[in-house]
């Protein structure tokens, strides 16, 4: 009896359809769970969706998190638009990337003066998104006192 | 459109369609019952008289008349199937330094004596032909792919169009391929406009019908059958100054209608 009701929903297609319905409906579940998380350990979520909702930044994260719920996040039109949105910033700024690299370095040597920089994950990014271009720098920190040598 | 205008359609990239769309939009001008000239600026490398399918009635082309060799009025081919339309041809044996960016304006002011609009069918490039095309206009069209490269380059001549005094052009986003952009294989339009930030003139759906038209040398725009003549028709009128709502991309799917629902935008 499971079968037969197997067999005539079955059909590759509609498998498919349903396994990837799946994953966006556990990925909704899991964002949903975080943010759940987040309101429960304080207002550190809520200010950050206000900023969120104010800056240029903000929109691309929603468009990031639609494109990634949709599950197209790693589809190549997606992946276009963000290539060119790097691409297009560099060439308004008429700068080089090697040039993005020795700013990379007098930023940390900067930051390094002040907070303890965890090296690995500083980034550095051009963006461009309505015409405006931002610089986007993310500096971990490792510890907030510097230990004076 | 108030008072004659020159418009130039360009790119940066070649083959995005910059050609096609002149003959289209300049039929569909003409259809609205403008009074139009297309102007071929791409010396040395003449097709927009093929594309138009008035390649056996060149006698005289723009060279001659900034040289004086023959009047502006010689120069001119009267489309017969359509009232209104006309073509200036490019020069096929010379190169683009045969004409100067002051002739061109020179030229461009004459022809607004004559007509309602004239359309500048610009060449590839950021060189002296694009300088030409750019220096008798009033406004400009940028003509894109929704591909990186040819993104990329319309955004390089959104940039030397402001720097030309041209700083308000409008985008027309071509060859779009519904299926692909469904499948998110594809940039959408609005990804264009967001990173191009100019303003949307429409988009033109991939659409074989265009081949096969302009192989007839019959603009597309008259086919009832095709969605790009529909699409081009609306520009068209856009253009002319009416008030077309633009279409959508694709037919919604369910995640973005879910969007929509939601009040989340197009993302
Ligand atoms: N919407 C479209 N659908 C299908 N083919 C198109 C479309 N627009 C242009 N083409 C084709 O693309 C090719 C290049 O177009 P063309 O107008 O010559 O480009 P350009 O003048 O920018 O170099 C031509 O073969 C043309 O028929
Ligand atoms: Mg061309």
């Amino acid at each position: 009896m499971w079968r037969a009701v197997r067999d005539r929903l079955a059909g590759w297609r509609l498998a498919a359809r349903l396994a990837r319905t799946r994953t966006r409906l556990a990925r909704i579940t899991a964002y949903l769970a975080r943010a759940a998380a987040g309101l429960a350990r304080g207002p550190g979520l809520w200010r950050r969706s206000r900023e969120r909702r104010a800056g240029p930044r903000g929109t691309r994260k929603r468009a990031a998190f639609l494109a990634w719920v949709g599950g197209r996040a790693g589809r190549s039109a997606t992946v276009a638009a963000r290539r060119l949105r790097m691409v297009v910033a560099y060439d308004r700024a008429a700068m080089a990337p090697v040039l993005l690299e020795s700013l990379k370095a007098d930023l940390l040597a900067v930051a390094s003066r002040y907070v303890d920089v965890g090296e690995p994950g500083l980034q550095v990014e051009l963006g461009s998104r309505r015409g405006a271009v931002n610089l986007v720098v993310t500096v971990p920190v490792r510890r907030l006192e510097r230990s004076r040598p | 459109m108030d008072g004659p205008t020159a418009i130039v359609i360009t790119s940066g990239k070649g083959g995005v369609g910059k050609t096609t769309l002149t003959a289209n939009l300049g039929t569909g001008l003409a259809l609205l019952g403008k009074r139009t000239v297309l102007v071929d600026a791409d010396i040395g490398l003449r097709n927009l008289d093929v594309v138009l399918g008035l390649e056996n009635r060149i006698v005289f082309d723009i060279v001659d008349v900034v040289d004086g060799f023959c009047r502006l009025k010689q120069a001119l081919i009267k489309d017969k199937r359509f009232e209104g339309l006309h073509l200036l041809p490019a020069a096929q044996t010379k190169d683009k330094s045969a004409v100067s960016p002051e002739q061109m304006e020179r030229l461009c002011k004459e022809l607004k004596q004559e007509f309602d609009v004239v359309l500048i069918d610009s060449p590839a490039g950021i060189e002296q032909g694009f300088r030409n095309a750019v220096a008798g206009a009033d406004a400009a069209v940028i003509v894109t792919t929704p591909d990186v490269a040819a993104v990329r380059d319309a955004d390089r001549i959104i940039g030397l169009l402001e720097a030309e005094g041209l700083g308000e052009p409008r985008l027309v986003v071509n060859r779009v391929r519904t299926d692909l952009v469904r499948r998110g294989e594809m940039m959408d339009v609005d990804d264009v406009v967001d990173i191009l930030a100019v303003d949307l003139l429409g988009f033109v759906p991939e659409d074989e019908r265009v081949v096969i038209a302009t192989n007839r040398g019959e603009p597309a725009i008259m086919r009832q059958d095709s969605p790009a003549a529909q699409a081009m028709r609306d520009i068209s009128r856009r253009l002319a100054g009416e008030a077309v709502p633009l279409a959508e991309t694709a037919p919604p799917g369910f995640w973005s209608r879910l969007r929509r629902v939601l009040g989340l935008g197009a993302g």
